[in-house]
């Protein structure tokens, strides 16, 4: 898998760098974090080091050009691939300075032109699969959670169809019944709720 | 037992702490002779003498300052703030001194400020102030606040024997329409544990003051409707007691944040924070706050009545929390 090589941003108020000088010939081998090229900042000068083990494959910002933090100044192909952050990964580094979208590199595949049109970001919690997601709450989710529910299946009574604690708890209540007997989890919640009820009192009057 | 005020337990309080330790006296303006605006001193002086009880110029960071070099000289300082609006002027005193001299050096400062506070009764933007988060954003203060009379008793007299020094509200409000059976012997109500005042199942109101009193009466308006609202008193600000706003939290699952003093930066945003780090999965609904806006305590009575919260307020934010 190839790796995009970018202008750093050598301070959090730089905008721009210059390459001053490649390090390694189009086509040469160069190691993970072996200097890559040298760059003069309006801050600092300094030799920056390659991402990625491998070939490097394309050179698309000449000596002596100046180019934005975050454009892509050339792409290694190589194995080192896996260790390789695709430029759409560093966020850090677009948050102050409105920096334009990665140079164009129209030589490189649809693969490699990482970015702006990186993969959406999954959601991090996600309910089973059935569609719109359902209106609950931390608490109600968390009982969902422990008794292997599945929301969508539950039609909540809460403020715009909100599935509420009262929905659960009757859910499952009335989820066990068939079977007879009680389900562990079901008296294992319950339990806990008489235990919230009968939470001791701190009462001041003798 | 006998029937007190809220402020007649705390004159009791003070009086038998007084009895029992003789390093415990009294500083303020107008305490002696006068027994103090409120009359909270009323025979003290009589009774303990003027050495015990000192009238002061009017003057805080002088009171405060003089407070606190008796409480490093092993004294009891108990210092009257006529009303707790003035006790701006003694601040630096406060925050400065009394609040960072054990860190700072390792003695103990034993010493309690104490004066009426919160609104209600006209008393316009410089008598009327519930200005209690000044000192719970204070590490080195405990911020104390009875609502009831016997708490006001039994908070006093542990102040007073706490080695930290003590800013303890009294609500002015409170001061004579609170009447009830109060024990005459010793006793104390440990600061920093908070009391459930009514148990509930449905939403736990979480207040302090003179608010304990409107998250009641809400209550009792709301259980013919089968909202059952558990209320909760801290009775202390700081430090309050987490575990029981959490074990409230966590039985309820819905909470009302209750306070008279303003919005931003207020006590409800505080145990919101708390409720949001250690309960958030025991939360079936927004945690609510319901507090004054943030501007002074108006001096029109009807602009005040808007100002302040009430048990109708209570009522409409609790309906629409449990219909969620």
């Amino acid at each position: 898998m190839p790796t995009n090589v970018i202008m750093p941003q050598m301070g959090e108020s730089v905008a721009e760098g210059t390459i001053t000088k490649w390090l390694k010939k189009l086509g040469e081998r160069v190691e993970r974090d072996e200097p890559l090229f040298e760059i003069s900042t309006d801050k600092v000068d300094a030799e920056i080091p390659s991402p990625a083990a491998g070939r490097l494959a394309q050179i698309l910002v000449k000596e002596n050009e100046t180019v934005a933090v975050n454009t892509v100044v050339a792409v290694i192909d190589g194995e080192g691939a896996a260790l390789a952050a695709p430029v759409s990964e560093m966020p850090s580094l677009k948050s102050e300075i409105p920096t334009p979208p990665p140079a164009p590199a129209p030589a490189l595949s649809g693969e490699t032109a990482a970015g702006p049109s990186a993969p959406p970001a999954q959601a991090p919690f996600s309910e089973p699969a059935t569609g719109a997601p359902v209106k609950s709450s931390p608490l109600v989710r968390r009982i969902a959670r422990e008794n292997q529910v599945d929301l969508a299946r539950i039609k909540g009574t809460g403020l715009g169809g909100r599935v509420s604690k009262k929905d659960i708890l009757t859910y499952l209540e009335e989820r066990q019944k068939p079977r007879g007997g009680r389900h562990s989890r079901l008296l294992q919640c319950r339990s806990k709720c008489r235990r919230w009820c009968s939470a001791a009192p701190l009462r001041s009057s003798p | 037992m006998a029937l007190m005020t809220y402020l007649e337990a705390i004159r009791q309080g003070i009086w038998e702490e007084m009895e029992r330790d003789s390093s415990v006296f009294l500083l303020g303006e107008d305490i002696g002779v006068y027994g103090g605006a409120f009359k909270v001193t009323a025979g003290m002086l009589e009774k303990f003498g003027e050495e015990r009880v000192i009238d002061t110029p009017i003057c805080e960071s002088a009171m405060v300052g003089a407070a606190v070099g008796a409480a490093l000289m092993g004294m009891r300082p108990v210092v009257e703030m006529q009303f707790m609006d003035f006790i701006a002027c003694g601040f630096d005193q406060i925050v400065n001194m009394a609040a960072k001299i054990h860190y700072r050096w390792g003695p103990a400062v034993p010493l309690v400020i104490r004066g009426p506070s919160g609104a209600g009764v006209h008393g316009g933007p410089y008598h009327s102030q519930s200005n209690e988060m000044w000192f719970v954003h204070t590490p080195g203060l405990k911020v104390v606040i009875p609502a009831t009379a016997y708490d006001a008793k039994g908070l006093i007299k542990a102040a007073i024997r706490d080695d930290n020094p003590v800013i303890f509200y009294e609500h002015k409000f409170l001061y004579r329409r609170i009447k009830e059976e109060v024990p005459e012997q010793d006793y104390v109500v440990p600061l920093g544990k908070a009391a459930v005042r009514r148990e509930g199942s449905d939403i736990s109101v979480i207040t302090y003051g003179a608010m304990v009193w409107t998250a009641l009466e809400a209550a009792g308006a709301l259980e013919k409707e089968g909202i059952s609202l558990e209320v909760v008193d801290l009775r202390s600000l700081l430090p309050y007691d987490e575990e029981a706003v959490l074990a409230s939290v966590r039985k309820c699952n819905k909470v009302i944040l209750l306070h008279e003093d303003t919005r931003t930066a207020g006590m409800a945003g505080e145990l919101a924070a708390l409720i949001a780090e250690k309960a958030f999965e025991d939360l079936d609904g927004p945690i609510v706050r319901i507090t004054a806006p943030d501007t002074p305590v108006p001096f029109s009575p009807p602009l005040e009545e808007y100002f302040l919260p009430n048990a109708q307020k209570v009522v409409d934010a609790a309906r629409k929390l449990a219909a969620y």
